[in-house]
């Protein structure tokens, strides 16, 4: 990609969220060092306006970072909090220090606390945007109890709130869905680029990786697999950088359907020929490709996965007046009809 | 090497034209069935082609010297995109529109693009393309048609198959073997142009099992070619045919293959009121991948605007684009099993029936999937 805010992320990424990183951060490590390089490289502020103390740019100038993002499986909500600094800064709500995720769904509240499970980088993040019923909450996570949900080393988690935190965390009341499409283009841009990066080490693993006398790339059943995961790569980061398409910092709900859909279902194949090239290397935990293969099949379920977005995207297609041709042109590329 | 395709519009100012070429369609096109838009670039209309023709849509990107519009690739991308999405039977000048008329434009000499080209701009002029045989499919430069220098120009011998529309085609562009021996593969081949009216040219249609003749055998029984049959250089037919394969294989037509059955079933659905999840989320999953493959072929009409024979990134988007084709065959297929009560039309029947016949050619026509994964595998250096 030629493009200083990628080049700029990637060389920061690649000296702050180094695979050692990503591993002490999973075990429990401190996250404050990595999240102030992040918050000193500005990009985190960068959707605000200038008169907000941002950088005034668009989704669509900042798809590089996000993207970078992902190659790098940043451990902590580094995309999320960039929307949902944008969001809060819509609203007029005060920004708070540190990182930020989304909460739209399996949240659960009663008489004793309000909970959210499975929330994406729970274990990590520092606030937690969260919608129940049209009431939306800015939760601190150091008043809540964390229990890691999923797989070893997951940075997702169930996360619980004594009463009396939720009701003064309280924002206000919004009727509509708030973070159910920030959330899944989070997810849908960092897909594409774990996806990148996994797809990297697995040519070079083809490359280098020698048995039966040649290197193993050089054999037309690992070639064939690897041509359709460049297809299923390239696949991901166009319908990633379809739906960050927008002049404003807001994301089209439809297009983001679109590219959480197509990102979520290329996750399974992807992630396959990855592990079928390296072989038992891969699933070491000593071998950097499981840090990113375990994200890619976290991101691809969370946020809603295919099924749930393509249900949506679907449904809008089937109750509009166009044909499925129009539809596409119109809604999912903008064009006129 | 090969890297990521990066999302560029269609530009704004395609939209009149856009506009212009549907209000043709519509009106040419009027309730033509289903079933015979599912034929796609199969379907062949002469008159149609003439049509398109006499609006100057053919050769589009030609220089107006040689009877074109001198318009960009992105009008030409626009206007398959709309023959393609309407089903229109566009087959008898396809070939000779994507692919030789660009070919001579680019390795003929000036007399040959003066003698060619206008006539395919007019839609006067069809051509189709001679590759396999019956030894050589995949393994192409194993052919074995011969042209032979003699006192006349070339003397041709051989034969070809499963050449697309070439009964119904003027002239054919082959790769033949001018020189060597088979054992020399890639080396001392070049292309012909030959005029398929020529004595000793024998043409035999080949029956699918759709029921058309789609395709046929073209045998040459001491065909003399003048001198001027060749196309570009002597012996660089190799380098020539794989420019070209570019073009064939850069289009929106390795996505759309399929679209009138899905159109068809959208359709149905919404007669017919269906509205549960599960049939919301096939609609959109195939239509994220469709939107998916459009950003994807968009970006390779880029590089073709830039200058550039992204003919590996054109095979992506081709074995990407077959195989999401043969998806929304065996999708709906599928979905109509699960659905015994859906009303299904004989027009839907029929388009089906013919897809799910024919839908096995998508990932055969114009290079194989093991052939493109072959070629992406290349261009990603593994090879």
């Amino acid at each position: 990609m030629q493009n200083s805010f990628f080049d700029t992320t990637e060389r920061l990424l690649a000296q702050v969220s180094t695979p050692q990183v990503i591993r002490q951060i999973e075990h429990g490590g401190d996250t404050a060092k990595l999240w102030e390089s992040l918050e000193d490289s500005g990009f985190v502020q960068a959707l605000l306006a200038e008169s907000a103390g941002g950088a005034g740019l668009t989704l669509e100038e900042v798809w590089p970072v996000m993207f970078s993002a992902g190659r790098h499986a940043v451990p902590l909500p580094f995309v999320h909090t960039l929307l949902a600094r944008a969001w809060l800064n819509h609203r007029e709500q005060v920004i708070p220090d540190g990182s930020v995720t989304f909460a739209p769904f399996q949240l659960h509240k009663a008489g004793d606390g309000l909970t959210a499970r499975a929330v994406s980088f729970g274990r990590t993040a520092d606030w937690v945007l969260a919608q129940h019923d049209g009431q939306v909450w800015l939760l601190p996570v150091s008043s809540a109890s964390v229990v890691s949900s999923g797989g070893h080393a997951t940075l997702d988690a169930d996360l619980k709130w004594p009463a009396e935190v939720a009701s003064r965390s309280l924002l206000g009341r919004w009727s509509e869905p708030q973070f159910e499409s920030l959330l899944a283009i989070a997810l849908a841009v960092l897909i594409a680029g774990a996806a990148d990066r996994v797809f990297e080490m697995t040519l070079d693993y083809a490359n280098q990786r020698v048995q039966f006398g040649k290197p193993i790339g050089k054999f037309q059943a690992l070639q064939q697999q690897i041509s359709e995961m460049a297809e299923q790569v390239f696949g991901a980061r166009m319908a990633a950088q379809m739906a960050c398409r927008s002049t404003s910092w807001q994301p089209l709900e439809v297009v983001v359907a679109m590219a959480k859909t197509q990102t979520s279902q290329a996750v399974a194949r992807i992630s396959a020929v990855a592990h079928a090239v390296h072989g038992a290397i891969g699933v070491t935990h000593e071998y950097d490709l499981q840090l990113y293969t375990r994200r890619l099949n976290e991101w691809a379920r969370l946020g809603g996965g295919a099924g749930y977005w393509s249900e949506a995207l679907g449904a809008t297609a089937l109750n509009a007046d166009y044909s499925a041709f129009d539809f596409m042109r119109r809604e999912l590329f903008g064009e006129e009809v | 090497m090969l890297t990521a395709l990066e999302f560029i519009p269609v530009p704004a100012q395609e939209g009149a034209f856009r506009a212009e070429v549907r209000a043709f369609l519509n009106e040419t096109l009027g309730d033509y069935p289903f079933h015979q838009r599912a034929r796609s670039w199969m379907g062949s209309s002469a008159a149609f082609s003439q049509k398109l023709g006499q609006k100057g849509w053919l050769g589009l990107t030609i220089p107006p010297a040689y009877g074109g519009l001198g318009k960009s690739f992105f009008s030409r991308f626009v206007l398959a995109e709309e023959l393609l999405a309407s089903g229109a039977p566009v087959a008898s000048h396809w070939i000779a529109d994507r692919q030789s008329a660009p070919l001579i434009l680019r390795y003929g000499t000036e007399q040959q693009r003066q003698f060619y080209i206008p006539p395919i701009c007019r839609g006067e002029s069809f051509f189709c393309i001679g590759m396999s045989e019956p030894n050589s499919g995949s393994d192409l430069a194993s052919i074995r048609t011969r042209a032979l220098r003699n006192e006349g120009g070339w003397l041709l011998n051989g034969s070809k198959i499963w050449t697309t529309n070439a009964h119904h085609c003027h002239y054919m562009i082959a790769l033949v073997r001018t020189s060597g021996e088979t054992g020399d593969r890639q080396k001392g081949l070049s292309q012909v142009i030959i005029d398929l009216n020529l004595p000793g040219v024998t043409r035999k249609p080949i029956v699918d099992m759709a029921g058309d003749a789609h395709f046929s055998e073209v045998f040459f029984d001491n065909v003399q070619l003048s001198a001027e049959a060749i196309i570009g250089t002597e012996g660089q037919g190799w380098e020539q045919v794989n420019a070209e394969l570019a073009f064939e294989r850069s289009g929106p037509e390795r996505i759309y293959s399929s679209i009138a059955l899905l159109e068809c079933w959208l359709k149905a659905l919404r007669e017919q009121k269906v509205n549960d999840a599960a049939t919301h989320s096939l609609l959109g999953d195939l239509l994220a991948e469709m939107s998916t493959l459009r950003g994807l072929s968009i970006a390779v009409t880029q590089k073709l605007v830039d200058g550039e024979s992204p003919a590996i990134e054109a095979s992506v988007v081709k074995d990407f684009g077959t195989d999401f084709e043969q998806r929304v065959i065996r999708q709906i297929s599928a979905w109509l099993g699960s659905h015994p009560h859906f009303i299904v039309s004989g027009d839907m029947l029929k388009t089906l029936g013919y897809l799910e016949q024919m839908g096995v050619t998508f990932s055969l026509r114009g290079g194989t999937r093991e052939i493109l994964r072959g070629i992406i595998a290349r261009g990603l250096g593994l090879r």
